[in-house]
């Protein structure tokens, strides 16, 4: 996230807090798109997925008190997504979290032939056939400036496992950028 | 250049706040780093695909519809201003339940015999003491004698 754009979602974030939903609408607005991609990314349908971010902006707000502006607004908004999708899992028993560490990989695919085309479609050509965790990890990391601990918690995974991840994933989009450009 | 020190350069290039002079210098002199530098840049200039994503306005009235059926920010019945009368409730409930507790220890300690533990009598335990003594020894004043049994001695038949 840009600087600019931060200081707007900090300002945006303290009327929050002060009881203004408006403020709070103009984040979801700004902040769909992270939450949706990264909900799409864990392999559901479109539906399901607007389900879960509505309930996880619902909840934000809820919580908005606990926000802290030095930290990241995009972490917190998507540890709180993972939650509400961890609970959706149990509630429908497709998933058993108890124990050993949750990863997205985990997580039945839903999505039908059909749905997995739309979803593709919808992202630029470059991302259209990276597996979905490779995307949302590209996406939190080289556009929002996440850094690899906070990374590897929203993901589920361990720091070492999303560094091993993206590095292939850097080599796989060079590799396709020279091609391009060669 | 070793891979790994790539690696850790890569790592600070995608975070631009972590970009220093080393890491500059480094890519002056790496075709590898300078390649995934120029790879990040053109995926930046793409721009990030979840921009294209856009909340539709029926969700967007969904939300606010939630959002005007809670009270207020960071206040949600419970977690928020309950939780605060709930914190109450329960202060006040353990400060009677402690007070209870004390009063009827300090009653049960003032009524009970500490003499059997310590060994030692003070004078009111002593004064219940000889009361009970005494009135032990009038019941059995009261009860009749035990019968005497006589048996013949021997004697009374030696003329």
């Amino acid at each position: 996230m840009q600087n600019g754009e931060n200081r707007d979602c900090n300002a945006l974030i303290e009327l929050a807090k002060k009881g203004q939903k408006s403020a709070f609408t103009q984040l979801v607005k700004m902040y769909y798109g992270t939450v949706m991609y990264y909900l799409l990314g864990m392999n559901i349908k479109h539906a399901d997925a607007e389900d879960v971010a509505q309930e996880a902006f619902i909840n934000a707000f809820r919580k908005i008190d606990q926000v802290n502006t030095s930290g990241s607004f995009t972490g917190w908004l998507l540890r709180i997504a993972r939650n509400q999708f961890i609970d959706k899992l149990r509630r429908e028993k497709k998933l058993d979290t108890s124990g050993s560490q949750f990863e997205i990989a985990e997580i039945p695919d839903d999505r039908t032939p059909e749905t997995h085309a739309v979803s593709a479609a919808g992202v630029e050509s470059i991302f259209a056939d990276l597996k979905p965790r490779e995307r949302v990890i590209l996406e939190l990391r080289v556009f929002q400036g996440m850094p690899f601990c906070e990374l590897a918690e929203i993901m589920g995974m361990t720091e070492g496992n999303v560094r091993l991840v993206f590095h292939r994933l850097i080599a796989k989009l060079r590799a396709r950028f020279e091609e391009k450009a060669g | 250049m070793a891979e790994k020190e790539c690696e850790k350069i890569i790592d600070q290039v995608t975070d631009p706040r972590n970009l220093n002079d080393q890491c500059r210098q480094h890519i002056k002199v790496c075709s590898e780093c300078a390649a995934v530098i120029a790879c990040m840049v053109w995926a930046r200039a793409k721009g990030s695909p979840t921009a294209d994503i856009k909340p539709s306005q029926a969700f967007l009235d969904r939300i606010d519809q939630s959002l005007n059926n809670l009270p207020t920010a960071g206040t949600p019945g419970i977690s928020g201003g309950g939780s605060s009368l709930l914190t109450w409730v329960l202060g006040i409930a353990i400060a009677a339940t402690v007070t209870f507790g004390v009063v009827t220890s300090l009653h049960r300690e003032s009524t009970s015999v500490p003499a059997i533990s310590t060994g030692k009598t003070t004078p009111a335990a002593s004064e219940a003491t000889n009361t009970a003594a005494e009135a032990e020894s009038r019941v059995l004043d009261a009860q009749p004698a035990a019968p005497t049994l006589k048996f013949p001695s021997p004697a009374d038949d030696v003329d």
